[in-house]
């Protein structure tokens, strides 16, 4: 009984945490949109939003970026899925581990690489592609090779190599067996994992701005624009509706893509074979998606963060301690921020924990009602809501709910890293559940049958699982929080700034100091969060049987 | 005072007005004290279904429930939790807990119990030696053989000598040769500690060997067999029939006697025999293999 109050009370807790913190601002941003001051039923802003041709311009924008960027890292990323996935050489392990870097760092930081990488001083300032829309792109196609690789990759090597040969042996050329045989089996995961990325790059917001928006801009930094400059928050509502409505669309689709059967397919354990010479085109292409795509940016950042006047040196780090940056009033500086933003990351992660925690255990609970069933899949459904409605939805959302009702939570700086966890908990939620839903549900029983209570079987069954899990949780978390840049941009005040917010501003000042002092400041930026990952993945907790 | 009855249970999935199949149909089924009773039946006959009702890990949809004295009423409204219930389980695949070791595994209901560790200590010690394994306590239950890993299941559900343990076709994965030699060490395990025991499994000859009688489950209802000795194969239906092919002695009418060979007429088929036996018209009984 005391349990079932137990349930409750936790499922009143997530409900009660996603309706304040999720539901209300999302819900106050699209009202801000059809209602006028007097609170009427108004549509004109978004008649007057949507018949201006600069409207559809920026979706046209933002649409452009997203599908070229989508495009560029299935190009980059198929042959990588091959080469990483299937074949085996020397060094395919170090490879694979370069690729795991995007999945670490914070885009404020792979911006700023790219600022690096293109600019006019930069090994590739030759390109002139600085501040264009074709660096937003090359930098979401680095973000996202990896995410295709992986996913396609995963599949592509559980695909029984005999299938290809019969068709081989039926007369196909390579080129044949590979579009008859081999690609159909992947569409279903390159679907997928496609319409993930689209979803990631149209909702590219930190990257867009650290990257200079280039041309009219993308649809959140449209609502970023219209909040900042014009104060037009009915605009940006409108804006921002636009948002949830292109990433609801994409949602759907990737849903849609990834429920497509692969039933039909014969799977086996991994299967790798020696690279062969014929291998040599999807090598080619993977070495130059690793090494120039991957590999240069990062090390263009951390070789420029070190120049200095004459040479080499730690000046531009010098200065994170001791400038607040030239032009700029307020006296910040960014090893303050870092100190901020380190304070705010833990803030946020307590609260994903314990938040994700709570919603995993109801989600993965077995429920033997079906109206308790139904609940379980609305949760999880919602839960990844998230995800889906963009970190610049949920800052502005804040902005207009939670802090238009009191403002002074604003400036006490208690939003940011509740906004924080809303944008980690879906992802944390989902590499929380995969962990609790391992245990076998006969597991439980068998504990029920050997007396455990519910209460003995959750700590002694259940614990375990979810302590293992808690280090890459909390690790991933913090991670997100400390990158953080979408939501924070709405949210920080200018006197407690986080690390990405910083960095930001000084890109966008002029001066060789401000320029070097955000190269600096992103290489911190990123060994810290890469850090953190590092050691949430180390820490599973060894589990010791209790005697 | 019997070990369990189970008087007049149903049980269908679905809520309302959309019944849904029903799995049990009015099962009833009794063991007394110290009684194993070996259930077999079709795949989807409901077996199964039948002992999670008993372990109390599933709800009838209407019956009583008595398991070692503690009633479960009618409606299955006021459930007793399988928890508080005098009664375990073995399940198909074990269900080691992957995170304890063997010793860990065997001491987890007596921890649940309360019990204080020094005792837990003999106990698991005990019974160990009992099942023997006590050479494997701090292996983990990962490193365990198929044959191992229901050993421990075993003596995790005898350290709580409980008033009933329920088998889930616990040696259905294993090979013929160590089932044989499994049965008989359980049989021989729940005979000395006085377990009662309702053991589930679709091998007609390992519910012989462990079972005192055999019941069967066909559409949600027991059809009693009878004891292993004195089976009566007349009330058997035909799928019984075929699903039992290979139970001990069953009794026939002798139709045609010759040198070479004798027929006898079984329940509704004919089985020609090596070498004379009996004359024709003779009642005899024939031992059955499969």
């Amino acid at each position: 009984m005391t349990l079932r109050i137990g349930w409750g009370a936790a499922l009143v807790t997530v409900i009660t945490f996603l309706t304040i913190f999720f539901a209300w601002p999302v819900g106050a941003m699209l009202l801000r949109g059809i209602l006028d001051d007097a609170g009427a039923l108004n549509l004109s802003a978004f008649g007057e939003v949507l018949t201006t041709t600069r409207t559809w311009q920026i979706v046209g924008h933002t649409l452009t970026m997203a599908v070229l960027g989508t495009i560029g890292s299935v190009v980059f990323g198929l042959p990588a899925a091959y080469i990483l996935y299937r074949t085996d050489f020397p060094g395919r392990t170090v490879l694979r581990s370069i690729t795991l870097v995007p999945f670490v760092l914070p885009t404020v930081v792979v911006g700023v690489a790219f600022r690096a990488l293109l600019g006019s001083n930069g090994p590739l300032g030759f390109l002139g592609m600085d501040q264009t829309t074709g660096a937003i792109v090359a930098a979401m196609v680095f973000f996202n090779i990896s995410l295709i690789a992986r996913q396609v990759g995963g599949l592509w090597q559980m695909l029984d190599p005999r299938t290809v040969e019969a068709a081989r042996s039926l007369g196909a050329s390579r080129a044949r067996a590979f579009c008859t045989i081999t690609l159909p089996a992947l569409t279903p995961a390159i679907g997928a994992s496609a319409g993930l990325v689209f979803l990631y790059c149209s909702t590219a917001y930190s990257l867009v701005r650290t990257l200079g928006s280039p041309g009219v801009g993308t649809i959140e930094t449209e609502v970023f624009r219209q909040t900042q400059t014009f104060l037009d928050l009915r605009t940006a509502a409108v804006f921002s509706a636009l948002q949830v409505v292109f990433v609801l669309a994409s949602v759907w689709l990737t849903q849609r893509l990834s429920h497509r059967a692969t039933t039909a397919l014969r799977l086996q354990h991994p299967v790798r074979q020696p690279l062969a010479r014929t291998d040599w085109f999807p090598f080619g292409v993977t070495m130059f998606a690793v090494v120039v795509i991957i590999l240069l940016p990062m090390i263009t950042l951390i070789e420029r963060s070190l120049i200095t006047n004459d040479g080499y040196g730690l000046d531009n780090y010098r200065l994170l301690v001791t400038s607040s940056g030239s032009g700029f009033a307020g006296g910040t500086t960014a090893a303050q921020a870092l100190e901020h933003s380190l304070k705010i990351a833990l803030d946020a992660t307590i609260i994903t924990l314990v938040a994700a925690m709570l919603i995993s255990l109801i989600i993965t609970r077995d429920a033997n009602h079906p109206v308790l069933a139904r609940g379980q899949r609305f949760l999880d459904t919602f839960i990844m809501l998230p995800m889906g409605v963009s970190s610049v939805t949920i800052g502005f959302g804040f902005l207009v709910s939670i802090h238009a009702v009191n403002p002074s939570l604003g400036q006490s700086g208690v939003l940011v890293p509740l906004a924080q966890a809303v944008v980690a908990l879906p992802l944390v939620v989902r590499t929380i559940i995969p962990v609790l839903a391992a245990v076998d549900p006969k597991q439980r029983q068998a504990a029920a049958v050997l007396g455990a209570s519910p209460t003995r079987i959750l700590a002694t069954i259940d614990a375990p699982y979810l302590l293992r899990a808690m280090g890459l949780a909390a690790g991933l978390s913090f991670s997100v929080a400390l990158g953080e840049f979408g939501a924070t941009s709405f949210l920080a005040s200018p006197d407690y700034q986080t690390l990405p917010v910083y960095i930001v501003r000084l890109l966008n000042r002029p001066g060789a100091d401000n320029f070097g002092m955000a190269l600096a400041a992103a290489v911190v930026l990123g060994i810290v969060a890469a850090i953190a990952l590092l050691i949430g993945d180390r820490i599973r907790p060894r589990i010791r049987s209790t005697r | 005072m019997k070990a369990i009855n189970l008087t007049n249970v149903h049980l269908h999935y679905g809520t309302g007005h959309n019944l849904g199949d029903a799995v049990l149909n009015g099962a009833d089924l009794q063991v007394a004290e110290g009684e194993i009773v070996g259930l077999l039946g079709a795949s989807g006959a409901g077996k199964s279904t039948l002992l999670r009702v008993i372990a109390g890990l599933q709800q009838p949809s209407a019956g009583t429930v008595i398991v070692a004295g503690i009633t479960t009423d009618d409606d299955g409204m006021r459930p007793v939790p399988p928890h508080l219930r005098d009664c375990t389980m073995v399940f198909q695949d074990a269900q080691l807990f992957p995170h304890r070791t063997v010793a860990a595994n065997v001491a987890y209901g007596l921890e649940a119990a309360k019990v204080p560790r020094a005792q837990r200590r003999q106990r698991v010690a005990q019974v160990l030696e009992m099942v023997q394994i006590s050479e494997l306590a701090n292996r983990a239950v990962t490193a365990l053989s198929g044959g191992q890993a229901q050993r421990v299941a075993l003596a995790r559900c005898l350290a709580l000598n409980p008033a009933v343990i329920l088998f889930d076709e616990p040696l259905s994965a294993l090979d013929r040769g160590l089932r044989q030699t499994l049965a008989v060490d359980i049989r021989e395990l729940l005979k000395q500690t006085g377990t009662s025991a309702v053991y589930v499994t679709h091998d007609a000859d390992e519910a012989t060997t462990v079972a005192d009688r055999i019941a069967v489950v066909e559409d949600g209802k027991i059809v009693e067999l009878g004891p292993v000795g004195e089976l009566d194969s007349s009330a058997l239906t035909e799928s019984v029939t075929r699903l039992l092919g290979g139970i001990g002695e069953v009794s026939g009418r002798v139709t045609s006697v010759s040198e070479q060979s004798t027929t006898v007429e079984l329940i509704d088929q004919h089985v020609v025999l090596p070498g004379r036996h009996g004359a024709v018209g003779d009642t005899v009984m024939v031992q059955l293999r499969r």
